[in-house]
């Protein structure tokens, strides 16, 4: 590809500036659009003209660095594009829902105003390998080969592992050391569910304190059915891919690292509102109340909320209303919604139902059952999150969701005047590891590598894959000297790593590029620095991390 | 297909500003040799001299809109079997499906990424051509 050139930057810079002085009026003159569509008896010359501007704003916002307006000129596009298509006057509520988005757009501060994401306090880098080597992990499998193919993955995730032929030595090391886990195939030498039979003893005896992984070769219901009763937490079947199992085993043996549920609690009465968020947070949750419900969405905004407790009946605005209200937001289409009331007729309870709650719960209620309630519904939309966003191979972020977690990083440093880092990262001659061992094998090594990324970086960073074998990550309240450590620690930590292959070992190495917020402004600029940087890196025969150089390549 | 390299883009766009976005991230970035017009008629009246190896049109424009302007573009002879992109935002797959039902070999999605606009068009072509 051509190398850009370096006024590019500045060229583009100036581009911006000027769209961004003709935003506000842009906005406006839109809002002036529609109160005259609105005044004139719906003339379709003048929605044609609102839809094509909606359009034409929808498609550039995000190009200029405004991916906010962007996103709401497209909901709003998309309202008046089914009008405008099918030539039919809208009726009111929806009229009104249109109004109101315009109006919330005219009203977006440029440059843009930071993403709803809740703050969250600097956490130092952790060495998280200390944490793991604790973790001992029984492989109960009559499969020499494979117990021992598997061990040798575990242990490149710092779990320890013992290997186990059958249940009499299981039965010994666990009168020994205790496991973390135990991972069982199903059919042992001794029979073809000795493994279940086995997992059942282990859970009558201890409990289910330790989880248990169930592999297979079959994946038929009767199987999974014999694992499911016999206490399995999972089930994988031969040949599995190994970063599904270590993220499993995560979850199974960290469980109380987890990020606490965000509830949001909407209920008129304060105190009310106040007990249920007692109940909740003393099962580890995060909640915030809110006793007016006008002030839903920047509530939604600031807390961000993964599950949203409603009471039904509340003066300003019914919790039916507000539900619907909610539901008109694209954004928070997917947000789980339950209401908790003293209605019990099952006829309003559809109704509800109908506007978009997801549960009803009746009061009083007992908090086991509101716990439970709120728990599964937040899991489950937390998966379905995670399919949504993230990247099937290695589970990291997918690349526009980076670069949008880049701008929402960008401008929250700007405004709370914090350190943030952006780093490029990528595999050095991947591809002669595709072509040397195929690709399975080079799946293999850049899942290797989003799982070191995962584990020696905060919670708090943001790993995306970018490409083929290509890593952005984003580092908020990070300075660039520690960037540089952590990242160098990743990239001699991986470089480290012995994969193999029908026998033949190699090892792969990584480059990467850093650039801090201190000398780069604006996400797109960061992102280029970055790049930049990761190419000085390659050209300076790979294997190392270089930062970006600073005001010299600002051209403003 | 000739393994011919992608060099000469026909652009066309009524918005001011995404036009000169797209300029630099074709031209200075990209390092094509762009004919940028404003709008279908323009581009009819300047595209036989300039001899595209590839049309990249805007959706909705104003007057001709980017599907007529490709289909009044395909009668002159010249450029009946240039390839051609769209360029749109939001597009749904069944609009996606129907545009290249129109003859483009892909839509390129709005909003785009200036920096990498070149490459997407580049990566769209070989595919094409390849």
């Amino acid at each position: 590809m051509n190398t850009p050139k370096p006024d590019i930057q500045a060229r583009l810079q100036a581009l911006r500036e000027v769209y961004a002085k003709q935003l506000p009026p842009k906005l406006q003159s839109l809002v002036k659009m529609w109160e005259t569509l609105s005044e004139s008896n719906w003339n379709w010359d003048i929605a044609s003209e609102l839809y094509r501007e909606l359009h034409t704003l929808a498609g550039s916002a995000s190009t200029f660095g405004f991916p906010e307006i962007g996103q709401q000129a497209s909901i709003a596009e998309h309202m008046i594009k089914i009008w405008v298509t099918e030539h039919r006057v809208p009726e009111t509520g929806p009229r009104q829902q249109f109004g109101s988005t315009l109006k919330q757009l005219s009203a977006e501060q440029v440059p843009v105003r930071c993403a709803p994401v809740s703050d969250i306090a600097p956490t130092p880098f952790a060495d998280t390998k200390k944490d793991n080597e604790q973790h001992l992990i029984y492989i109960v499998d009559s499969d020499e080969i494979f117990s021992n193919e598997l061990g040798v993955h575990l242990n490149q995730f710092d779990y320890r592992v013992h290997i186990c032929k059958n249940s009499g030595e299981l039965d010994a090391a666990m009168a020994g050391e205790e496991a973390a886990a135990i991972i069982i195939s199903v059919a042992l030498a001794e029979s073809e569910l000795a493994g279940a039979v086995l997992a059942q003893g282990i859970k009558s005896r201890y409990g289910s304190q330790f989880p248990i992984i169930f592999v297979s070769n079959h994946s038929d219901f009767e199987s999974r059915l014999h694992a499911v009763r016999a206490g399995g937490d999972a089930y994988f079947v031969k040949p599995f891919d190994i970063a599904p199992l270590v993220d499993r085993l995560d979850q199974l043996t960290k469980n109380e690292q987890q990020d606490p549920y965000r509830i949001l609690v909407v209920d008129d009465d304060q105190s009310l509102a106040n007990h249920y968020s007692l109940l909740l947070q003393e099962a580890g949750m995060s909640v915030t109340t809110l006793s007016e419900p006008q002030n839903i969405f920047p509530a939604m905004a600031d807390a961000c909320p993964e599950l949203i407790l409603m009471d039904v009946f509340m003066p300003r605005c019914s919790g039916l209303e507000l539900a619907k209200l909610i539901r008109q937001q694209d954004n928070y289409l997917g947000i789980p919604i339950v209401f908790l009331s003293s209605e019990t007729n099952q006829k309003k309870q559809f109704m509800a139902m109908r506007m978009g709650a997801d549960d009803f719960l009746t009061k009083p209620i007992t908090s086991a059952h509101l716990i439970s309630s709120v728990s599964i519904r937040v899991e489950r939309s937390r998966i379905l999150n995670t399919l949504m966003v993230k990247d099937s191979l290695t589970g990291l972020l997918k690349h526009t969701k980076i670069k949008e977690q880049l701008a929402i990083e960008v401008s929250r440093a700007s405004r709370k005047h914090n350190p943030l880092c952006f780093v490029m990262l990528d595999i050095d001659h991947f591809k002669s590891v595709n072509d040397n061992y195929g690709h399975m094998v080079g799946d293999r090594v850049i899942k290797s590598l989003a799982r070191l990324l995962q584990q020696q970086l905060r919670k708090t960073d943001f790993i995306g894959r970018y490409g083929g074998e290509e890593f952005a990550i984003v580092l908020p309240d990070c300075p660039l000297e520690q960037a540089t450590q952590v990242i160098n620690r990743v990239r001699e930590d991986f470089s480290a790593l012995c994969f193999s292959h029908n026998r033949q070992e190699f090892t792969v190495t990584v480059s990467a590029g850093i650039a801090s917020f201190a000398q780069y402004h604006t996400p797109e600029d960061i992102n280029y620095a970055a790049d930049e940087a990761l190419y000085a890196a390659k050209n300076n025969g790979r294997n190392c991390v270089k930062k970006a150089e600073g005001n010299k390549e600002i051209i403003q | 297909m000739d393994s011919h390299e992608l060099q000469r883009i026909l652009y066309v766009e009524d918005e001011p500003d995404i036009r000169a976005v797209a300029q630099i991230a074709l031209e200075v970035v990209g390092g094509f040799i762009l004919n940028v017009t404003a709008s279908g008629e323009e581009a009819l009246t300047t595209a036989e001299a300039f001899a595209p190896d590839l049309i990249l049109l805007d959706v909705m424009m104003p007057g001709m809109d980017g599907p007529s302007t490709l289909l009044a573009l395909r009668e002159i002879p010249g450029l009946a079997n240039t390839a051609a992109m769209f360029m749109t935002a939001k597009a749904q797959p069944q609009e996606i499906e129907h545009f290249k039902s129109l003859g483009a070999i892909d839509v390129i999605a709005k909003p785009f990424d200036p920096m990498t606009l070149s490459d997407q068009v580049r990566a769209i072509w070989q595919q094409h051509r390849g």
